[in-house]
């Protein structure tokens, strides 16, 4: 058997398993090791499994991962989302399907603060969703909104995403936050964009909400002035090259903790849960890139990143064509995976071939993130649509995934545009 | 069975708070070596005591994760099994399989420990021995075997795992 048959016998096994139910990272960690062993030896196995997993556990630049995760419980624990969405609703709210564009408003606003698009949704689920359900705005719009908004979640840093990739392709993680801020607060404006339409064709799905005096308008914005504020220095700080991503990490949680005290809002009960809650997350995130990682070496001695790199420059497709490609596999794999399991699959795979088509690392690296990230709008699996429907029960999943459509329109053109612009991805982290 | 269910999960609580305590130490040493950095007073080797803090932060929280069945699964295919005995035989099968995975992890860090340990391996500029972290890394991935081949045999026996969700509950 050649390598490159074991490498693909190893990824058959491992998408049996995976359909199986197997944990996505145990499964990646298993046919790693076992098609290592059969590549090399058994012994050089171990001892990259040993060498590999620990040099990931003592990795400081792994320290984004917990710290991260621990501001954005601190912050949600701390209810945060129910703040910005007040404090957009007031802004926003008066227009015709005001509260939608206020739903995303408030998105992009947690998703400064939030590492996750699932916690996204879900905050803006508990929060904007009874408030525009009482304002009468049609339930396909309002869970749509929700939804779509969540998805900013991964874009605007910090993000778990790019923290993800960033380390399975050794990339700056810093680069890619900076580079994740202007593509995040175009896809707000595309989605509020779409929202609009949405009304225009019918002004009865998002009715006006209630008026607000400009005093109230003001007095909004001093819920929200502290978390603005904390983002500023938290991002700032890493493109100003005050401090590393680690470092902004902790700097973001010591300074949530710091603000949800000032505010009365954190009892002993949520400070426990915030960071139990970190502590499981982290686990698996952890549980994912371990076994990536070894999988990584096993695609890697499979040799079939170099026999695609081949095939595919003695195809004499151009590099646009083949990166279309990629990104259509990637819609496909959203039908049925998870955003970080597609995503540390098919990373080793693609990234050789990305980088020597000439390809920016930090380009392709949100490029991947916005297709894992429509994936979790689009049937059957669509990650937000669940975590939606757990909190709004009694909104059938067609109407939900009905309603994202609209926005999965926005998602494909807000891609085509940076396809086509590569500078708005690239600007910032190159500043 | 449930004797052993109330051991694990205290075992796994008394860890898990090494855990939280090593994230909580990670945030306040990271936060008072940027506050001093910026004064111009720099403490050497705060950065290898970072990557030690890492050693049980995520070692333990991969444990963690393992108790509350917090571990990623796709489970569109196995949620269409009508049967659900079946649906928990073939997640325990799984769970039994994938430990495979951590069983090797374990052997390998413990490999690891006992030869760097002989080498008196140290940490840079702080001098620390390395070989207790390690060791801590290896117990840790001892614990994670250990649940998931119980959950697996429970599950197998038609048990299912307190939290059957593939995600976590944001909304708790």
């Amino acid at each position: 058997m050649t390598s490159v048959s074991v490498g693909f016998a190893g990824l058959a096994i491992l998408f049996t398993l995976i359909g199986f139910g197997m944990p996505i990272g145990f499964a990646m960690g298993l046919i790693g090791f076992a098609g290592f062993s059969l590549l090399v030896n058994f012994d050089a196995a171990i001892v990259r499994v040993g060498v590999t997993t620990f040099h990931m556990a003592t990795n400081q630049a792994m320290g984004t991962v917990p710290l991260f995760l621990f501001m954005a419980h601190i912050l949600f624990a701390a209810g945060i989302g129910r703040d910005l969405f007040d404090f957009a609703a007031k802004w926003l709210g008066r227009r015709r399907g005001g509260l939608a564009i206020a739903t995303i408003g408030a998105s992009a606003g947690f998703a400064s603060v939030s590492a996750s698009s699932l916690a996204t949704t879900a905050t803006m689920g508990l929060v904007a969703l009874p408030e525009m359900r009482k304002h009468n705005y049609d339930t396909a719009m309002a869970s749509g909104a929700v939804v779509a908004g969540g998805t900013i979640g991964s874009l605007i840093p910090p993000s778990g995403m790019f923290i993800i990739y960033g380390i399975l392709t050794e990339t700056s993680i810093g680069k890619l936050f900076a580079a994740g801020i202007i593509p995040g607060i175009l896809l707000a404006i595309f989605y509020m964009i779409a929202i609009s339409v949405w009304c225009r064709i019918n002004p009865l799905a998002g009715p006006r909400g209630p008026k607000y005096s400009f005093r109230d308008k003001l007095q909004s914005f001093t819920k929200i002035g502290e978390v603005v504020a904390l983002f500023a220095l938290v991002m700032g700080g890493i493109i100003a090259g005050w401090f590393t991503p680690t470092e902004a990490g902790a700097i973001g949680a010591a300074g949530a903790m710091a603000i949800a005290i000032v505010r009365g809002r954190l009892s002993w009960e949520a400070a426990r849960h915030a960071i139990y809650s970190t502590l499981k997350s982290t686990g698996m995130i952890f549980g994912i890139l371990f076994g990536a990682m070894v999988f990584n070496s096993f695609v890697t001695a499979s040799t079939i990143p170099l026999h695609i790199v081949n095939y595919v420059t003695e195809s004499g497709f151009s590099p646009m064509v083949v990166l279309l490609m990629i990104l259509a596999v990637y819609f496909l794999l959203g039908m049925v995976l998870d955003a970080s399991a597609m995503m540390t699959l098919t990373i080793p795979l693609f990234f050789p071939l990305v980088t020597t088509l000439g390809f920016d690392a930090i380009l392709f690296g949100v490029l991947v993130v916005r297709m894992t990230e429509i994936a979790l709008l689009t049937p059957p699996v669509g990650m937000n649509v669940y975590v939606l429907s757990g909190i709004a029960k009694d909104i059938p999943l067609t109407t939900m995934f009905k309603g994202a459509l609209p926005f999965v329109g926005a998602d494909f053109i807000h891609v085509a545009l940076l396809i086509s612009f590569p500078i708005l991805v690239l600007w910032l982290p190159n500043l | 069975m449930q004797a052993i269910d109330d051991i694990l999960r205290r075992i796994s609580d008394a860890v898990g708070i090494v855990g939280v305590l090593a994230i909580f130490s990670l945030m306040m040493l990271t936060v008072v070596t940027v506050i001093f950095r910026a004064m111009h007073i720099a403490f050497p080797g705060t950065y290898s005591i970072a990557e030690l803090l890492l050693v049980p932060a995520v070692s333990i929280s991969v444990a963690y994760a393992a108790l509350h069945n917090e571990h990623t699964r796709a489970t569109l295919f196995v949620d269409n099994i009508k049967n659900r005995r079946l649906r928990l035989a073939i997640h325990g099968v799984m769970l039994i399989l994938g430990s495979l995975f951590w069983v090797v992890v374990m052997w390998a860090t413990v490999r690891e420990a006992i030869r760097r340990g002989a080498q008196n391996e140290l940490s840079p500029i702080i001098n620390v021995p390395i070989a207790p972290f390690r060791w801590s890394m290896a117990a840790a991935l001892a614990l994670l075997c250990v649940l998931l081949l119980w959950q697996g045999y429970k599950l197998l026996r038609g048990i299912p795992t307190d939290d059957e969700q593939a995600h976590p509950d944001y909304t708790e």
